[in-house]
């Protein structure tokens, strides 16, 4: 064992020695006993019990608090999107497109033929049957939805979905749609004119005039009558409260594009062939070609806007 | 811990707490220090008394948990020992040297020794453990038992100097 030493007497001296010094006769009492140690062992034990408790305690609040924010922040993002949707956010128009407010192809060269494409001051006015546009696009927060109507109601003072046959309000959807309740004139998407962003308010304060306060005709259901070659279009109101539809027309084999603009009283001129209503507003009808040869109807304009002004 | 173990337990406290002292007086030279190292290792012991499942293996155990108390103790920064190159305290033979004087100089001269080698000292010339029990009581190599018990016993010898002849002679 002491192998160290190089003889016995000096590994046995020290252990020897070592054994002597360690004595219990020198040595005091003990400071300690069972009970102490029992008592030590129990504090640790419950010491760590505490600290697991208590790690598992964190953790259950790290994890309601994350259960509890978590929706907080969903829901937030909920309403980010709303106040994104509100009324009165004039989305981004599209490269090439007039700026809102500003003249468009209908009223800066009414007896030009007006290119099909996006109109984005036209605010698009609902047509019957047709889908309503989106509501965050809606100039005006639209009133909660009521049994019957066709949906979401359109901004007041319009009449609600499926106005009456014979009054076609303005801002409503004309003709009485109970059975889909698809007849409200509200502010969707439609299928048919994907190119003519809604656009709501006149901007600043000024006060709404024309077809911007509620009170454009039905030019879709006159066109109609008037004109039975007429196909497709969508009533748009304009910034300056002028209501206007563009239509297709084909007859005899002529094709063209025709556009009918109303002024209300007190508005400007309307363009093209012009006629004046028994409200004192004016109809302004131009026709273009869209194929080869003349346009259809555009020896009859005069007529048409006679016939136009005499049912608005 | 149920009934029985808890009686094993207090038995086996009994019969060893004196003998856990004194190795643990011999590793710090300090009864105090000597008292809070084995009621820890007593402590230590009695939280993983049933996890023991080899009664054999207690002291070995036990020897284990307060080396490593010992030597943890001394690394702490409030209580770290220095070690010197060379001794300069040679400790002074009293004239009148007794068997407790002489005791009481070996102990010193242990305090002056680093702990591990004092550890290893301790286990083997105090303990009587071999090479292979040291190397697996201080957790090393065997390898290092051996240096650590030489390098131990130079510094045990150097700090004695003329205190005791027969280990000078042994060196």
């Amino acid at each position: 064992m002491n192998d160290e030493f190089d003889g016995m007497d000096g590994g046995d001296k020290l252990v020897a020695l070592m054994r002597s010094a360690a004595s219990v006769h020198d040595a005091p009492p003990p400071a300690f006993d069972h009970s102490d140690v029992l008592a030590g062992s129990h504090r640790i034990t419950r010491r760590h019990r505490m600290i697991a408790a208590g790690a598992t305690g964190l953790v259950l609040i790290a994890s309601l608090g994350t259960a509890a924010v978590l929706p907080m922040l969903q829901s937030n993002n909920g309403n980010s999107t709303s106040v994104a949707g509100a009324p009165y956010v004039t989305p981004t128009p599209p490269a090439g497109a007039p700026a809102p407010g500003g003249a468009t192809p209908f009223s800066a060269a009414p007896t030009q033929p007006v290119p099909s494409g996006p109109r984005a001051p036209d605010r698009v006015l609902p047509v019957p049957g047709k889908e309503a546009p989106a509501p965050h696009q809606s100039p005006q927060p639209a009133p909660p939805q009521q049994p019957g109507d066709g949906g979401a109601a359109p901004p007041p003072p319009a009449s609600g979905g499926g106005g009456a046959p014979d009054d076609p309000g303005p801002g409503g959807g004309g003709k009485p749609n109970p059975g889909n309740g698809n007849g409200n004139g509200g502010t969707g998407p439609r299928d048919d004119d994907p190119g003519l962003p809604a656009e709501g308010g006149t901007g600043g304060n000024e006060p709404p005039q024309g077809c911007q306060s509620g009170q454009a005709p039905n030019l879709s259901a006159a066109v109609s009558a008037v004109v039975p070659e007429a196909s497709g279009g969508s009533q748009s109101c304009r910034s300056n409260g002028d209501s206007a539809i563009q239509v297709q027309i084909t007859k005899d084999g002529k094709k063209g594009t025709m556009t009918v603009v109303f002024s209300p009283k007190g508005g400007g001129s309307p363009g093209g062939t012009t006629a004046t209503t028994a409200s004192g507003g004016k109809v302004g009808v131009s026709v273009a070609s869209t194929g080869e040869g003349p346009a259809p109807y555009a020896d009859e304009l005069g007529r048409i806007a006679s016939e136009l002004a005499s049912q608005l | 811990m149920d009934e029985a173990s808890e009686r094993e337990f207090a038995d086996y406290f009994r019969a060893r707490r004196e003998t856990v002292r004194r190795t643990a007086y011999m590793m710090c030279g300090d009864w105090h220090k000597a008292d809070d190292h084995a009621q820890a290792a007593f402590v230590a012991l009695h939280r993983n008394w049933r996890k023991i499942r080899d009664p054999r293996a207690l002291d070995g155990w036990m020897r284990r948990t307060l080396t490593r108390s010992v030597i943890d103790e001394s690394r702490r920064p409030w209580r770290r020992e220095r070690s010197t190159a060379e001794h300069t305290d040679v400790i002074a033979i009293p004239p009148a040297a007794d068997a407790m004087a002489t005791r009481q100089v070996l102990v010193d001269g242990l305090r002056t020794v680093p702990p591990r080698q004092r550890a290893v000292l301790v286990l083997r010339f105090f303990e009587g453990l071999d090479v292979a029990e040291t190397a697996k009581a201080m957790g090393c190599s065997e390898g290092t038992v051996k240096s650590q018990t030489a390098r131990g016993l130079e510094a045990l010898r150097s700090s004695l100097g003329d205190a005791l002849d027969d280990l000078r002679a042994a060196g």
